[in-house]
């Protein structure tokens, strides 16, 4: 029997969608009853506390102390209610971005959150399924001609079970073939079930890095 | 009534097109970095019957080892497993466990003796997919063992690559092992090694018939150097071309109706073609120099062959009518020997590069490079797969022959018969 090797095991940290727990484009639809745990609106911006910094002011003999007194009274006043006005303008823009945002999101959703479909562009699926296909390919990669090239469909049932891979176009090197297949077979243990509980389809291309597209 | 159609024209149009958009979605790139050798554990066949003879185990698993090995595709290692239970049939290989181990492929056997009976099975899986790819059973007798196992070779290549090996296939070549220069066999590997001529005279540039059933040389048996057809299993032995001068390093068309060789009938050698037959000669090259060795394309359309019309002798080609004659290798250096390559895209030829080497240029003449360096290297000869070229080289004192891949690399030697050995011609190519 071999020898036994000390299995290395490999965690996937998927930077892109680190806010989503599963690699799954997000629940097609909020639940009602989750509306309750919902985080709450950003809060109102507090008043600054502090009133605003004093403008340093020059001693002049000319002008009596009384006289200079109130006019650092004016000046500040004038410059809290700039402040306050400043601070208002700011919560109403970030209020608005916000409003634009949850506006967008509930019309077509975003692949990752609520009512994405995992179908749009850098759509998280595609990347996820991308990724553990380029990860068993680097360890099968095989090949005997100049510029080998497979283009593959694969179909992914509901469940996450691989349910086809069709070899659309070959360059007919048939190592190299072999090497993608047994990528594929290597990957599938860790495909996960498709967002909106549909079945995914996808067009890989598999050729060797650094070797044009033909 | 048109106008009022064109909504409906609209619908099926958008209808049938918007699968087509669907479908349209741009291909996602794979990408990998290397080109890795794939790793193959061979396991010597385990006993299915009550004798149990582990040295023929352990041959079939090295001649599969080595054969694999060079073929450049993977790195073999021979390794023991436990027997499986109820046998190669019903049991599955442990795929954990040897993927375990970093291995990408496994040959598992069977074998069974009675008497001198021998039956024999190979399997080959796919760890990493975890499915058998490849079964064959062989019968026959023991004497039959590396024969079988270098058949299984050939078909695990033609599994994993779509072009089968050539390792089951014979080398012939002429040794002086007899005290004459006489035509001898030998499989791929330089074992079992056997005299087929037995001229007492000197035996030169022998040629299979693409059948596999003739074979052609150049015997001075008679006192002159004439071409003579040599059928394999009768041993009947011809005559075809004794024309006065030189009939010399005769080629058959890869069709098998024309041998293509040197004859000086007219003065100096030139090229002609001639029927299997001997007859009908028709003469190729006119020259005031020497033309010899032709070597006919796999597709029979031209032949390449070697002439010193520059002054030191070059490669050159020609159209299979004679026409068309166009230089291909380069240089002043001396250059002979050409060898089609299987597939027609490369021809190897011997090159005078301190002392003669072995290289490898395109069909065009085009890319020249250089194979071997060490000692002097000639005659190259392409495995029928185009996998592998065999050479006669004096690298380790007498001339003895070499294999190795066709980018040069695993330079080995493989006969093991005394005396000096060259000219060799794997069978079955060209």
């Amino acid at each position: 029997m071999p020898e036994p090797a000390p299995v290395q095991t490999t965690y996937y940290v998927d930077v892109v969608n680190m806010p989503v727990a599963a690699p799954r484009a997000g629940s097609p639809q909020q639940a009602a009853d989750t509306e309750d745990l919902a985080p709450p609106p950003p809060p109102e911006p507090a008043q600054p506390e502090m009133s605003a910094p004093t403008v340093p002011v020059t001693s002049s003999p000319a002008v009596s102390p009384k006289k200079q007194t109130q006019k650092q009274a004016d000046s500040a006043s004038f410059d809290q209610q700039m402040a306050k006005l400043q601070t208002a303008a700011d919560a109403r823009r970030q209020a608005q971005r916000l409003d634009e945002l949850r506006t967008k999101v509930d019309a077509q959703g975003r692949s990752g959150m609520p009512k994405g479909m995992g179908s749009q562009a850098g759509s998280d699926y595609t990347a996820y399924i991308h990724s553990r296909l380029k990860d068993a390919f680097q360890e099968t990669i095989s090949y005997q001609s100049k510029a080998p090239f497979v283009q593959v469909r694969l179909v992914i049932a509901a469940n996450g079970r691989l349910l086809s891979a069709r070899f659309e176009k070959s360059s007919k090197d048939q190592l190299f073939e072999l090497a993608v297949r047994r990528a594929i077979n290597m990957a599938e243990p860790q495909f996960v079930p498709p967002p909106d509980d549909q079945q995914y389809e996808g067009l890989f291309v598999f050729r060797p890095e650094g070797v044009a597209q033909q | 009534m048109i106008n009022r159609l064109y909504p409906v024209f609209a619908a099926l149009l958008l209808c049938c097109l918007l699968p087509v958009m669907a479908a349209a979605a741009p291909a996602v790139e794979v990408t990998a970095s290397g080109n890795r050798q794939l790793k193959m554990a061979v396991v010597p066949p385990q006993p299915a019957g009550t004798v149990i003879r582990p040295e023929l185990a352990n041959e079939a698993a090295e001649v599969i080892g080595f054969d694999m090995a060079m073929s450049g595709l993977m790195l073999t290692e021979q390794r023991t497993a436990l027997p499986l239970p109820g046998g190669l049939a019903l049991a599955r290989p442990s795929y954990a466990a040897w993927q375990t181990a970093g291995f990408d492929l496994l040959v598992l056997g069977e074998y069974e003796l009675r008497g001198d009976e021998l039956t024999l099975e190979f399997r080959l899986f796919d760890i990493t997919g975890q499915k058998q790819l490849a079964v064959k059973r062989y019968l026959g007798k023991a004497k039959d063992l590396r024969r079988f196992s270098h058949n299984f070779s050939d078909h695990i290549l033609l599994t994993l690559t779509g072009t089968a090996g050539s390792f089951s296939l014979p080398i012939f070549y002429v040794s002086s092992q007899s005290g004459n220069k006489e035509v001898w066999q030998m499989d791929w590997d330089g074992r079992n090694a056997r005299q087929i001529t037995h001229n007492r005279s000197i035996t030169l540039s022998p040629d299979l018939s693409p059948d596999g059933r003739e074979l052609i040389y150049t015997s001075y048996k008679r006192g002159n150097p004439d071409l003579y057809k040599r059928n394999l299993a009768s041993g009947l032995e011809t005559v075809i071309s004794n024309r006065s001068g030189l009939n010399i390093t005769g080629s058959w068309s890869p069709d098998g109706s024309k041998i293509a060789l040197g004859l000086s009938k007219d003065g100096n050698t030139e090229i002609y073609t001639i029927a299997s037959s001997g007859k009908n000669p028709n003469r190729l090259t006119i020259s005031q120099s020497a033309n010899v060795s032709p070597a006919w394309s796999p597709d029979g359309s031209k032949i390449a062959f070697v002439s010193d019309k520059l002054g030191n002798p070059q490669v050159f080609v020609m159209d299979n009518n004679g026409g068309n004659q166009q230089r291909l290798s380069s240089g002043t250096a001396y250059s002979s020997n050409p060898a089609w390559s299987p597939d027609g895209s490369k021809i190897a030829y011997t090159r005078s590069a301190g002392g003669f080497q072995i290289f490898v240029m395109k069909a065009d003449g085009s890319e020249q490079y250089q194979l071997t360096d060490i000692g002097r290297n000639e005659r190259p000869r392409w495995s029928p797969d185009g996998r592998l070229i065999v050479f006669s080289s004096n690298r380790d004192g007498r001339e003895a022959i070499y294999v190795m891949r066709a980018d040069g690399s695993g330079q080995t030697r493989i006969s093991t018969t005394a005396g000096s050995n060259n000219h060799p011609l794997w069978a079955g190519q060209q």
